[in-house]
């Protein structure tokens, strides 16, 4: 195991690849009662078209999630039922780009951590639960349906985005799950949930030779596999500038986007470039901000605005939300900032301070078990150093962040989309 | 983990969280007041008033600087309802001192911060600011009809307001949008200044071990009073007529909520209560999930949470709109299975590893810890998660099915979904 000491953040990652090409990070959290293991595979909503039995498929939208809803059911009953004996609150997630089955626990550690290796290295898919699934997940995407934050959320997505497969919805419709059978979801389990494309991520106060041990129990040595997928690489520009949606709202909520059409980073530079994108969002539209405070002022934003940088390795964008009944005025006043910044630059004071805010965050983070394992996940997905922030942080200038600034915003390629009342 | 909760002269009730473990620390000053509907628009409306300036940072944007400059620490102002109370409450959570790069008293500098907020607001003409009160007027007048924007939460208050209409309890905790033309700057700070002199008081720290006298000082002087008392919730334990509302609405998925009095069994047995709770609706191996949701598949959710200090329970789920009353018999129906005794022993002893668990993954989150600790007071038990523990190995199967008997349904409100939502473009 190769053990890596963060002096900034005063964690320690040990990371090691197992025989079967599952990737594994640990980091030790004495004293804490809380210790996670997440089991992530690198399949979201944008893995839909891969080579199989030597064919190119395509599998409807949703796949992903419906298969992480049936992992957690097994012959003898499900992951829920094992975990509700030691007490572990246990749940998964699918994203754009990958799904993870995780458990938080302060007792029995290693049968918690067997149960998850147990539920998602063995399938358990029969014709009548994958049609039981759809009854649920129906109601999932109907829930959904009408909540108006969500439908603004991915109405931006398909403003910013034409080709890109992070245009679908991750739970995809009704109709587009209705022919999910027991095949499609084995052709994604045996591409994607091959060892050589996930990662176990443990936090906590644990025994790292007890968890490489439980290891090669659910997996066994064998050589990576190349998964051979399309993902269709998105040009640049944005589809529509503008879209809406009437639902039952008391007021509009809006959505801005603005697309990152530098994408093809990894390693240190997307991180470099991910730390530079979120202090410019700060720097912009942050709550210290001239601009945030007139815009509420004026009772153009309320408290509800918020400012974030939604990325992937493969897809990348700026988010700016809140409610307002003006939110083309909000949008106007969105461009006219970045164009003032681009030509008045940034002063080394609100450069300091920013990247303290984000110093601080970074150590606060540490507290919390899951943020970590999160954190793990998705550094490895993208190939970056776990807590390499931190340095990155330690060695940003200002000049990076105009340079980037530039990159992000020139041209400026921007959506709105709106959820008004009826 | 060291703790230690008293009261101090001047009836505040201080409490004191030290562990080493954290790399950040926390402080929360609550006040609590009856819930009633007289105030509540009032108290929600000082929690955004008193985030918006004071004379050492006049400013949203000098107090947001501020909390940059040191590491990014958040401060929290918000109310909210437990049994019949409402609380005003301020919080901070800031890195720890070792970490700050040139030795900044990051903890001292968060009390300043506190105090200028709550003692030193900016007042014009004997009130506060006159133009942050009316644009946090309208601000909270947006927030409350944004309630309908969440169908789940907004189902849920009114199946509150109908099963509690002539209780306290069904008032909702920001309050009345036909109540905020008649407060003005003046009745608002008079309102703030009797919140300051007299409601119930607590101030916890959590974080590492330090002098907290000290560094709690300033405020707890400013504090001083001696008619502090904590506002009793006034419990129902029968129902006469169970009350059934429907309402339709233009959206894809119907919301069933159902109201429950959980009874005198489950009032002089909270520990019981807790496992009923448990075992029946709230963990995702509870008979409501199990069977509504895994067995019929007829939802995504269907849980059930207690408010213990009003002795209430309440049960959500989302269903295809034909499907409602399938779903709300076999809610009943579970129901009954508990009152027969029908749970395994399996079941009993899963209850207990999920309370127990949820106890001690407490202690690993500051704020979580110190709102336990709070919760206890309010409880009157004043146990430490320790000893809650010790009370819930102690429960037995008869204790859970004799609560389980006392438990009353009062009010079915179905927000009924009819047809989906259109497009404009």
């Amino acid at each position: 195991m190769q053990t890596k000491y963060n002096k900034i953040t005063g964690e320690t990652c040990m990371r090691t690849v197992h025989s079967s090409g599952l990737t594994i990070d640990i980091v030790k959290k004495p004293g804490k009662n809380r210790k996670t293991a997440m089991l992530a595979a690198k399949f979201g909503s944008i893995n839909r078209e891969f080579e199989y039995n030597g064919k190119f498929i395509t599998i409807p939208n949703g796949t992903a999630h419906f298969l992480e809803h049936k992992l957690f059911e097994g012959k003898n009953g499900n992951a829920f039922d094992f975990y509700a004996k030691t007490g572990a609150k246990a749940n998964a997630y699918t994203s754009n780009d990958r799904t993870a089955y995780y458990f938080i626990c302060t007792d029995k550690f290693e049968e918690n951590l067997s149960i998850l290796l147990s539920f998602v290295s063995n399938p358990y898919l029969t014709d009548k639960n994958v049609e039981k699934e759809k009854g649920i997940i129906g109601q999932e995407i109907k829930m959904y349906d009408d909540e108006p934050s969500w439908q603004g959320y991915f109405g931006l997505i398909n403003c910013l985005y034409g080709t890109h497969p992070v245009k679908y919805d991750i739970a995809g419709t009704v109709e587009d799950i209705a022919p999910i059978t027991v095949d499609t979801l084995m052709s994604c389990y045996n591409t994607f949930y091959h060892p050589s494309n996930m990662v176990l991520a443990v936090v906590g106060d644990v025994d790292e030779k007890e968890v490489l041990k439980l290891c090669d129990k659910y997996f066994t040595a064998g050589k990576n596999i190349n998964i051979n997928q399309k993902i269709p690489k998105e040009p640049q520009g944005v589809i529509k500038q503008y879209s809406e949606k009437i639902m039952p709202v008391s007021r509009p909520i809006f959505y801005i986007g603005i697309k990152d059409n530098d994408t093809e980073l990894s390693g240190t530079d997307l991180a470099k470039k991910e730390t530079e994108i979120e202090m410019l969002m700060e720097i912009l539209f942050g709550p210290s901000t001239a601009f945030y405070k007139e815009l509420y002022n004026e009772g153009l934003i309320n408290s509800e605005f918020d400012c974030s940088y939604e990325m992937s390795d493969t897809f990348a964008f700026c988010l700016l939300a809140g409610e307002s009944g003006k939110p083309f005025e909000v949008l106007e006043r969105v461009k006219h900032e970045i164009n003032e910044f681009l030509s008045v630059g940034l002063s080394k004071q609100r450069f300091i301070q920013v990247r303290n805010t984000l110093y601080g965050k970074l150590i606060s983070s540490c507290d919390n078990v899951a943020q970590i394992s999160n954190m793990l996940i998705s550094s490895e997905f993208s190939n970056r150093e776990p807590f390499d922030r931190a340095e990155i942080l330690a060695n940003i200038t200002p000049e990076n962040i105009m340079a980037r600034a530039k990159k992000l915003f020139m041209p400026l390629d921007i959506s709105i989309s709106v959820i008004k009342g009826e | 983990m060291q703790y230690s909760t008293y009261m101090t002269d001047s009836s505040i009730i201080r409490c004191d969280i030290f562990s080493d473990k954290f790399k950040t620390d926390y402080i929360c000053i609550k006040f609590f007041m009856p819930l009633n509907k007289d105030t509540a628009t009032e108290i929600a409306l000082l929690s955004a008033v008193l985030k918006r300036g004071n004379q050492k940072f006049p400013t949203m944007d000098k107090i947001e600087a501020y909390l940059e400059q040191n590491y990014g620490a958040s401060l929290n102002i918000s109310t909210s309802k437990s049994g019949e109370l409402q609380d005003l409450s301020f919080s901070v959570q800031f890195l720890s001192d070792k970490f700050a790069i040139e030795n900044e008293p990051i903890g001292k500098n968060m009390v300043d911060l506190l105090f200028s907020v709550i003692f030193e607001p900016i007042t014009q003409n004997g009130g506060f600011d006159e133009l942050f009160v009316k644009q946090e007027k309208q601000n909270l007048k947006d927030k409350i009809a944004s309630l309908i924007n969440d169908k789940g939460a907004y189902s849920i208050e009114k199946c509150k307001q109908i099963m509690f209409d002539h209780e306290n309890y069904g008032v909702y905790e920001l309050g009345d949008i036909n109540r905020l033309d008649s407060i003005t700057p003046v009745s608002l700070y008079k309102f703030y200044q009797s919140v300051l002199s007299s409601a119930a008081l607590f101030i916890n720290y959590a974080g590492i071990q330090r002098d907290t006298e000290e560094l709690l000082n300033p405020i707890c002087q400013r504090l001083e009073s001696t008619s502090r008392t904590l506002p009793h919730t006034v419990i129902k334990n029968d129902v006469k007529d169970v009350k059934n509302i429907t309402e339709e609405m233009n959206v894809a998925q119907s919301k069933l909520n159902l109201g429950f009095r959980l009874g005198d069994a489950a009032q002089k047995d909270l520990f019981a209560a807790k496992m009923f709770n448990v075992i029946f609706g709230s963990s995702p191996t509870s008979k409501l999930f199990m069977n509504v949701r895994e067995k019929l598949s007829l939802c995504y959710y269907c849980s059930s949470v207690c408010d213990s200090l009003k002795n209430v329970m309440f049960v959500q789920s989302g269903v295809e709109t034909q499907n409602v009353d399938k779903a709300q018999k076999e809610i009943l129906n579970q129901l009954e299975c508990m009152k027969n005794g029908e749970f395994s022993a399996e079941e009993f002893d899963n209850a207990r590893a999920y309370l127990i668990d949820a106890y001690i993954q407490a202690e690993d989150s500051l704020s979580a810890i110190s709102t336990m600790q709070t919760a206890s007071y309010l409880a009157g038990h004043k146990l430490t998660a320790q000893q809650q523990i010790e009370q819930i190995n102690k429960v037995t199967y008869e204790r859970v099915i004799n609560v389980a008997k006392g438990v009353m349904l009062d009010t079915v409100y179905v927000l009924k979904g009819i047809g989906g939502e259109k497009d404009a473009d």
